[in-house]
């Protein structure tokens, strides 16, 4: 009987073990790198709006500062959309005739909430709160990038969860002195003189060495601010 | 076979009494045989398909997620609203129109929890679990929602035209056609519109209603003081309690009061060393009756001639005329009870219950005068009923004038007596004898269905109004939500509606009365009223205490319940049948109320349903179980036919322990029509034996069994813990129980123990939660502690920790498969002979184990432990492999075989908790210690940077508890609570000997038996 196999078949049989193997890497390697992208998670792209509100202007030009229309941060874990009735203490003495503000005065008038589109959204088993992170010196642009330099209000991080255990397992690495967490353009200090400035500006005290870097700046920060890096990934923090 | 027994051995159910191979078979093995499989039948081949494409797609679903939806933000918004955080309003749920005091939690406009109110008298923190419940009724999907005549839709102005007209035509007569019957009232504001109704048509008739009312209790005060008096009781300062058929620790509208202050008799500590003791004399065993220290079983209508007997022993100023005889050992009983009553004169209150004559009243309040307890622990006020009354009396003259015609106009204000009227009157059929029926109720019941018209009634939550309390304070009522039906009014607007004050607003209506009640001075009424609504009770409105006297030459003649005459000593062939208020259902008005259906039913752990209970000997006698070898069957009962008095009942009939031979006790509220799509047809109508000369019991009825079974929703055998024979004599006790005595000699109850305690080597990771214990570093270790001396097994943590975990009701099918998804349970045990046995109850939670046999054999890690010590709970991680329940030795893991919380009703999605994950099919699930309410807690904490307060995080079992049995708090500090409570010598580990190391324990059960009374079951404990 003729053989069924030929000698090539050994190449053929190796190849196609290897190249599944490799196919199935690829797939996986592919999958998450897809998913992480933000053309999967959407991050830089903004939804459509009633009102096509920009942050660039009100933030950064005008420089409003957050808490003005997002009052509940540091209170609520919900930093909160803000009502007409905000947006009317300025609209209505300026730009009140402005075709694109007419939801807005429609909304204040009838008293009928304006329907945005949600721009950063949490799955329904994860609880996150605002207050306790801009309590705890976790500035708004460390999850909000670059809000100040939007004109239109788009995701800016991709909200998975490794992403938001980067920080709960390494909190020193993005923390800032609490005073700073509204302020949109804060740097981490180069020099000895920055640091030292910006210590003493909020009164926090270091032992004799003077923080040099983020992560030692962060280190007497995380300590002075009580936060618990062991208990921060617990998973109950999150889900419960 | 039942003489071998050990009498100190502990037992659950029938089953386990009697040992059936089938019931240990089951406890060995976590899932219930009718629990695992599935029923839908799936090829091999297509399994595989499926299983290949679940694979691919869940792969693929938790990969990423993008935003979507909407975002919606209030166009103005309150001052006080926060987005995102609840707030809370005092306000009040009313039974049977006594108001129990709540903080409700209202999330972003919807109500979502209720809590105690402290500062209300009904409740002092706590609640019931009928009152965690009813934020359930206000998103009932089948509530009424329109104006119905007939059965057809009507606009508003249809009813209030053909109403002017009614009126116009009754006016001439001065009313002498109109009829108004209520539900009992205490709302002053309502009061006051009846009462300007009533004067505007004198002669306009008024009538109350309640199937489960005080009238013996007002009957019997008219007997003693000559007056409808409210006798309160104060149980702190009674030593000795005696209860004579009164389930005064779980009904009534003050039971969650009593049950406070009988518990702080009772909290038995290393240096309180003190505690009351309990007689109970009731035909079946109710929440009291399972508190007891000692518990006579007797029948409904022997206890007369108890109390008789003890008022003779006592010299009470009474004659008390009365043929029959006590047996020698109900004599002992009582004289027994006498003696250490007179032991402790203005110390000890004898209190009787709704059901029992008002003779049986007079001789108890008789006795408390003999005693000297009048004014010290039982006082009087006058009745918060707007106008007391005797229902029975009421219902019954107004189905006379039904019957001779005289009826014309006849308004119901949310009462349903074509349910729950005597069956003697025939209500029903009167109601469509009259020409103008008006029926205003929160549902399309068996009474609206006979009206002409059928008006929505809102929810209290839905509206302003006025209610008191047991002891007269007021509470007002303010609306937590805007009303979810724009058609619904409540009974004051239409009451002002029919006094044409019909475009008033209910806030107005309520506070222009309070305004002219003139409590205040006119200039501070603003600061009084806004206190009043903030606080939940109004100053200076519970009743003054009375002083009142006895009769003098007092003489009750008791029936002559044993003689020959009227009603028979109670045989085999003619039992004694007894009617008695739902613990769930109460009178059947919660029947739609999917929470308290499911609840397990605090005595006989039976849900879904009422059945006709029964001793064990009398449900052998009458064939309902067989005579030698007792097989319980787990999920059905076998149909017994009631007859009485020419009318019969078919019912499921079961046995529980304790209860008195040659009875039947039938709960009544259940057999509904026209409940709703969760409460018609189920269980067995009461109603249809219950006639108005014998409201509560009546003799001579006979039983027999049809040969048919009915499937029992039976929860006693689910969950069991596994433990060898639970028998305490040979092997570590499941829970440790002493008397008094014998935790004075020693607290530790070493002898008890059967084993050594303390730290045994264990091959787990070992966790180190002490190394926080520096107070600057807030760091925390939770810990429960819980006392089951003074837990009375009333379940309100239980239906308290369903409203607040989002846990599923998963009905009556999947409840008879062992599938019931409370968290926390309560296990009731009992020891000793089933004719009368002591009982114990114990609520189990999730012990959080710090060597959790759970974690370890996750294969996904979706419980993990933490580092505060809590067993986590990861939804999100959860596969479904039910591992780790299959290694939970205290049961306390419950799974979703379906996707339980799937509402087609978009109203019941308001009721979540926005806290809470809702779990998805597949997906196991457990008590977590309310850690939402902990990360609370912690994030406040952090945010003022200082260590959380001992009691600041109060889980929601403890904050419903009435007896303050549980206790939370952190064991890194030392002088929290819960540590005190851990050095408590008599602190119990439940199973150590696993060593799971649990962070739930609990203190031994103690017991006060007084050593005169030497019962089988506290002798064999004490060897």
């Amino acid at each position: 009987m003729a053989q069924v196999f030929k000698r090539y078949h050994n190449t053929v049989a190796r190849a196609t073990i290897g190249g599944g193997l490799l196919a199935l890497i690829a797939l996986v390697l592919g999958g998450s790198s897809i998913t992480r992208s933000p053309w999967w998670t959407r991050a830089g792209e903004p939804p459509d709006q009633p009102v096509p509100f920009s942050h660039k202007h009100h933030a950064e030009e005008l420089g409003i500062d957050c808490r003005y229309c997002h009052w509940s941060v540091t209170k609520s874990a919900h930093a909160g959309v803000p009502p007409a009735e905000v947006c009317m203490t300025c609209h209505s003495q300026i730009w009140t005739n402005s075709p694109l503000l007419q939801p807005i005065r429609d909304s204040y008038e009838k008293d009928q909430p304006i329907v945005w589109n949600k721009v950063n959204d949490l799955p329904e088993f994860v609880y996150f709160d605002h207050s306790i992170h801009v309590n705890k010196g976790i500035g708004c642009n460390e999850c909000h990038a670059g809000i100040e330099k939007m004109q239109l209000t788009a995701k800016s991080q991709p909200f998975s969860m490794w992403w938001c255990l980067n920080c709960h397992r390494n909190p020193e690495k993005y923390i800032r002195p609490k005073g700073e967490v509204f302020n949109m353009s804060y740097k981490v200090p180069r020099t000895a003189e920055e640091m030292r400035a910006l210590l003493e500006k909020h009164g926090i005290q270091w032992n004799g060495k003077l923080p040099r870097n983020q992560e030692e700046l962060g280190a007497l920060l995380v300590n002075q601010y009580n936060i618990h890096k062991e208990q921060l990934s617990d998973c109950s923090v999150c889900h419960r | 076979m039942e003489a071998k027994r050990n009498e100190d051995r502990l037992w659950r159910s029938w089953n386990e009494w009697v040992d059936t191979p089938e019931l240990k078979a089951q406890t060995q093995r976590e899932f219930a045989p009718e629990a695992a499989p599935h029923s839908d039948f799936v090829s091999r081949r297509q399994f595989l398909k499926l299983m290949g494409a679940s694979l691919a797609m869940a792969g693929l679903s938790a990969c990423g997620y993008k935003p979507q939806g909407p975002i919606i933000a209030r166009a103005k918004i309150p001052e006080e609203a926060l987005p995102g955080e609840s707030l809370y309003y005092a306000t009040a749920v009313t039974l049977s129109g006594y108001a129990k005091g709540v903080l409700a939690r209202v999330y972003e406009g919807r109500p979502i929890k209720l809590e105690g109110n402290e500062l209300h008298p009904a409740s002092l923190g706590a609640t019931d679990a009928i009152t965690q419940a009813e934020i359930l009724n206000l998103y009932d999907p089948d509530r009424s929602q329109s104006l119905l005549k007939f059965g057809q839709i009507q606009p508003w102005q249809v009813f209030t035209s053909e109403l002017t007209q009614q009126l116009a035509l009754q006016q001439a007569k001065q009313g002498a056609g109109i009829h108004l019957l209520t539900g009992v009232i205490t709302s002053p504001s309502l009061a006051a519109q009846i009462q300007a109704f009533l004067k505007a048509y004198p002669k306009a008739k008024w009538y109350q209603w309640e199937a489960v009312n005080n009238d013996n209790l007002y009957a019997g005060t008219r007997l003693a003081f000559g007056e409808f008096l409210n006798p309160i009781y104060r149980l702190r300062q009674a030593k000795v309690i005696l209860a004579l058929d009164s389930d005064f620790l779980y009904m009534g509208p003050a039971a969650v009061r009593y049950a406070r202050e009988f518990a702080d008799g009772r909290r038995v500590r290393e240096n309180q060393r003190e505690m009351n003791r309990l007689y109970v004399a009731e035909p079946m065993p109710t929440v009291t009756g399972f508190t007891a220290d000692h518990r006579l079983p007797i029948h409904s209508s022997r206890i007369g001639l108890l109390a008789a007997a003890i008022a003779r022993a006592i010299n009470a100023p009474i004659q008390i005329n009365a043929t029959g005889q006590l047996t020698p050992d109900e004599q002992k009983w009582a004289e027994v009870v006498a003696r250490d009553l007179m032991a402790h004169r203005g110390e000890s209150v004898v209190i009787v219950g709704e059901a029992q004559p008002p003779e049986v009243h007079a001789i108890a309040f008789a006795i408390n005068a003999a005693l000297g307890n009048l004014g010290k622990t039982i006082v009087f006020t006058a009745p918060p009923e707007a106008k007391p009354t005797l229902c029975t009396e009421d219902i019954r003259t107004l189905a006379k004038e039904m019957e001779a015609g005289q009826v014309e106009v006849l308004i119901m204000l949310g009462t349903n007596p074509a349910y729950d009227a005597p069956a003697d009157l025939n209500f029903a059929e009167l109601i469509p004898k009259v020409p103008f029926s008006v029926h205003l109720s929160r549902y399309t019941d068996e009474t609206s269905a006979l009206c002409v018209w059928h008006i929505p009634e809102s929810h209290p939550f839905e509206t302003w109004g006025d209610a008191r309390a047991f002891d007269g304070t007021v509470t007002i009522q303010q609306p937590l939500i805007f009303p979810l039906y724009p058609n619904t009014r409540s009974a004051l607007e239409l009451m002002a509606t029919l006094n044409g004050q019909g475009g008033k607003q209910p806030f107005e209506l309520v506070q222009s009365h309070w305004k002219s009640a003139k409590i205040v001075p006119d200039a501070q009424f603003d600061a009084f009223w806004r206190k009043s609504v903030h606080d939940g009770v109004m100053a200076r409105t519970a009743l003054p205490v009375k002083t009142v006297a006895l009769r003098t030459n007092l003489s009750v003649n008791l029936p002559t319940w044993t003689a020959e005459a009227q009603l028979p000593q109670p045989t085999p062939t003619s039992l004694e049948l007894r009617f008695a208020p739902d613990p769930t259902m109460y009178d059947g008005r919660y029947a739609n109320n999917t929470w308290l259906q499911e609840l397990p039913k605090p005595v006989s752990r039976i849900c879904w349903d009422n059945l006709a209970f029964m001793s064990l000997k009398t449900a052998r006698e009458l064939g309902v179980v067989g005579n030698e070898k007792v097989a319980f069957v787990h999920d059905s009962a076998p149909l017994i036919q009631i007859r009485v008095n020419g009318r019969t009942l078919i019912a499921a009939a079961y046995p529980i322990p304790g209860h008195v031979d040659n009875a039947i006790t039938l709960h009544l509220g259940y057999g509904r029509t026209r409940a709703g799509s969760s409460g018609s047809g189920t269980g067995f109508n009461a109603y249809t034996l219950r006639t108005s000369d014998a409201m509560w019991f009546t003799s001579g009825a006979e039983a027999t069994t049809t040969g048919q079974r009915y499937p029992v929703a039976r929860t006693e055998e689910h969950h069991l813990i596994e433990h060898e024979q639970l028998d305490s004599l040979h092997h570590r006790p499941i829970m440790l129980i002493g008397t008094l005595k014998e935790f004075n000699d020693d607290p530790h109850l070493t002898k008890k123990r059967h084993g050594e305690s303390g730290e045994l080597p264990s091959m787990y990771r070992g966790y180190k939660y002490d190394r926080y214990k520096n107070p600057n570093n807030y760091r925390y270790a939770w810990a429960m502690v819980i006392d089951p001396t003074v837990c009375t097994g009333c379940s309100a943590c239980v239906t308290a920790c369903q409203a607040e975990n989002n846990i599923p009701v998963v009905g009556k099918t999947e409840v008879i498969r062992q599938r019931e998804m409370f968290w926390l349970r309560i296990d009731r045990y009992f020891k000793g002979s089933p004719d009368n046995p002591r009982t114990y109850q114990l609520p189990v939670p999730c012990m959080q184990c710090e060597n959790a046999p759970c974690e370890l054999v996750c294969p996904v890690a979706a419980t993990v432990h933490s580092e505060e010590g809590l067993n986590q709970m990861v939804y999100n991680r959860c596969v479904g492999t039910r591992y780790c329940s299959n290694n939970c030795p205290y049961k306390v893991r419950r799974f979703n075989y379906y996707r339980y919380t799937y509402y087609r009703q978009p109203v019941l999605h308001l009721l979540q908790n926005p806290d809470v994950t809702v779990r998805g099919r597949g997906v196991m699930e457990k008590c977590t210690y309310c850690v939402q309410r902990i990360n609370r807690a912690r994030i406040q904490a952090k945010k003022e940077n200082r260590r959380i307060r001992d009691g600041e995080i109060v889980p929601a079992c403890q904050q419903a508890c009435p007896t303050g049995a549980i206790t939370f708090g952190d064991i890194n500090d030392p002088d929290s609570t819960v540590s005190r409570l851990r050095r408590e010598p008599h602190l119990f580990t439940m199973l150590e000997e696993l060593n799971t190391r649990p962070r739930t324990t609990y203190l031994a059960k103690i017991e006060n038996p007084n050593p005169e009374l030497n019962m089988e079951a506290h002798d064999a404990g004490s060897h």
